[in-house]
């Protein structure tokens, strides 16, 4: 079944078009990366898919359940962590996820019987009576993701989830979230400024000025739009330079970068004796994004 | 009925966390009372020493206390049901401002359960707030000199509070549509504060103003429910001190003492009994919820 299809969606502001028809589907338990620069459309399509914002044209369909009819039912199967966080700041951790397992129509005992499985990984011990303001960044992190899977849904929204988190948190989250896919076929819509993240996705889509531009999966992206790179350790010289000239190529400190657009090795293969200290870099989800927009999405 | 009372009980604890908002909720009552350590209090008393003349030594000292104290405890109350429940909607419009509502609007709660709870938080706590105040207030009234309350009167006191907290809420709830940000909130709150003194005749006495601004003060729910308050309140005073002239005057001097302090809501001429007051605050407030529940569906619909 498909976690997620979406026809011809659109959703424009008097003149403004914010998401243009875009068409993709998502099947149930992948990790979906959902690409593009601020502004893209991004999280107009989250908040589209999500019942919170109302599309002007297309549609879309959750679990089966069509947006704009069946919204009701699209909330109880997803679960979203925003950009911002939308807890409430006085509140401590235990109040804020106590209240809103409540939202899903739990008793305190129904929500603290969710929660089982985040005690530990989530160390949720230590920070369970404290206000949500006092936590460290990592840590608010934590309770807005518990707060998005605290009902179990079948659909976690990730709106840019590890922006500004240090490193040992997100490899908790991703971690946490890797095991839970498996365990619970949990599907997984990502938007993310870190490529490393999007690398690991199952389908990629690339967005650009609301437009879908590029649709696969990494390695497809890769081949198709990210040249791979030569990296031949060798002093700069003119035989050298006359060995790579059907490529482009740059002298680097102590090596030359040369990109290929085809397959590399029946190059390395007719001059194995030229070329001995070498590297060969395959392209990445960075250049395959520069190469799509021309930017880099970091930067983006 | 579980998420409606989770998004109730979340938007009390939110309320009743922040003590900033309290302390600004409180602060209209505070300067009510400051006013009238200050001079409110000899402007009352005089008053009513003038208005008694020769039936001055026939007044006893506490109950002229009696009265001018459950005056300040009328001011205190009529304000306090305004900018309490005002306040306690603060939340919504800070959820909307940080984008909170959308966590709200995500989950399986229908729009009308989250709107409904905004309402009920807001009710309840400006209830509860004023409730601990007039608590507070006769207690210190008893202290001080006898109230001659009955436990009915205490008992209409409290319908008067819940009346006057439910109906506050309500037109506050249309109020807050047009208010975007907290900065905004408090500017409004500011007005509020300096508005509503003058409006429930805290400050002075309705009768002190022109017919047409008086009319016009009196057609606020709040000054309605202000003035049963003061009715209700001090009454068994000014019985007692009738009782104490004993006829001499055949009721002048309290009946004149009630006009001054305004017991009565009196639209051109026509007097409201205490039932058609009520009534009167009850449509509008139904009206205001009527309002309410047809336009905030539309505010929190997607867009």
């Amino acid at each position: 079944m498909n976690a997620i299809q979406v026809n011809h969606l659109r959703k424009t502001y008097q003149t403004h078009v914010a998401v243009d028809d875009i068409s993709f589907t998502v099947p149930e338990g992948e990790l979906f990366a959902y690409l593009g620069e601020n502004g893209a459309g991004k999280s107009t399509t989250i908040n589209m898919l999500s019942t919170v914002l109302k599309k002007t044209s297309g549609e879309a369909f959750v679990f089966g359940h069509e947006l704009g009819s069946e919204d009701a039912r699209i909330r109880d199967v997803i679960g979203i962590v925003f950009q911002k966080s939308v807890l409430d700041s006085k509140l401590t951790v235990s109040e804020n996820l106590l209240t809103r397992g409540s939202y899903y129509g739990f008793s305190k005992k129904e929500t603290m019987k969710k929660l089982e499985p985040f005690w530990d990984t989530f160390l949720l011990d230590e920070i369970w009576k404290q206000p949500y303001q006092k936590l460290s960044g990592g840590q608010r992190r934590r309770v807005d993701v518990i707060r998005a899977l605290i009902h179990h849904p079948k659909l976690l929204f990730l709106d840019e989830p590890t922006t500004g988190l240090d490193p040992a948190t997100r490899k908790l989250l991703w971690d946490y979230l890797s095991d839970l896919r498996k365990k619970e076929a949990l599907t997984i819509f990502l938007t993310t400024h870190y490529m490393e993240e999007a690398a690991q996705a199952d389908h990629v889509v690339i967005l650009d000025h609301g437009r879908v531009i590029a649709d696969g999966t990494p390695a497809n992206l890769k081949t198709t739009y990210a040249r791979s790179k030569l990296l031949w350790y060798h002093a700069p010289s003119e035989n050298a330079d006359a060995l790579l000239q059907d490529f482009e190529h740059v002298y680097q400190t102590d090596h030359y970068v040369a990109y290929f657009d085809g397959a590399i090795t029946d190059f390395l293969c007719d001059h194995k004796t030229e070329i001995q200290d070498y590297e060969i870099l395959k392209g990445t989800m960075d250049d395959v994004f520069l190469t799509l927009t021309g930017k880099e999405l970091e930067n983006a | 009925m579980r998420k409606f009372i989770g998004l109730t009980q979340r938007n009390l604890l939110v309320f009743f966390k922040d003590k900033t908002m309290i302390f600004f909720s409180m602060l209209t009552p505070l300067i009510i009372f400051v006013l009238y350590l200050l001079f409110l209090r000899d402007t009352y008393v005089n008053a009513l020493e003038e208005s008694a003349g020769i039936l001055l030594p026939l007044i006893h000292g506490s109950d002229v206390d009696a009265f001018v104290n459950g005056l300040l405890l009328s001011g205190i109350m009529g304000s306090s049901l305004i900018t309490i429940p005002y306040n306690c909607l603060v939340t919504l419009i800070s959820d909307r401002e940080a984008g909170i509502d959308v966590d709200l609007t995500v989950t399986p709660a229908s729009r009308l359960q989250i709107i409904l709870a905004y309402f009920t938080a807001a009710a309840i706590s400006a209830f509860l707030m004023t409730s601990i105040i007039m608590g507070i207030g006769l207690f210190l009234l008893q202290l001080t000199a006898s109230t001659f309350l009955t436990v009915k009167a205490v008992l209409k006191l409290m319908l008067l509070l819940f009346i006057g907290s439910v109906s506050s809420t309500a037109i506050f709830m249309l109020i807050v549509l047009f208010i975007r940000t907290t900065s905004a909130s408090g500017a409004f709150l500011g007005i509020l504060s300096a508005v509503s003194g003058f409006i429930i005749g805290a400050y002075i006495p309705l009768s002190g103003f022109a017919s047409a601004i008086r009319n016009f003060c009196q057609m606020f729910p709040a000054t309605g429910i202000t003035v049963l308050l003061r009715d209700t309140l001090l009454s068994g005073v000014l019985d007692h001190v009738n009782d104490s002239i004993g006829g001499i005057d055949q009721g002048l001097f309290t009946s004149g003492i009630r006009n001054y302090f305004t017991f009565q809501i009196e639209f051109f001429g026509n007097a409201f009994s205490w039932q058609q007051t009520c009534f009167y605050v009850i449509m509008i407030t139904m009206a205001a919820i009527l309002a309410i529940s047809l336009i905030y569906p539309k505010v929190y619909q997607k867009k």
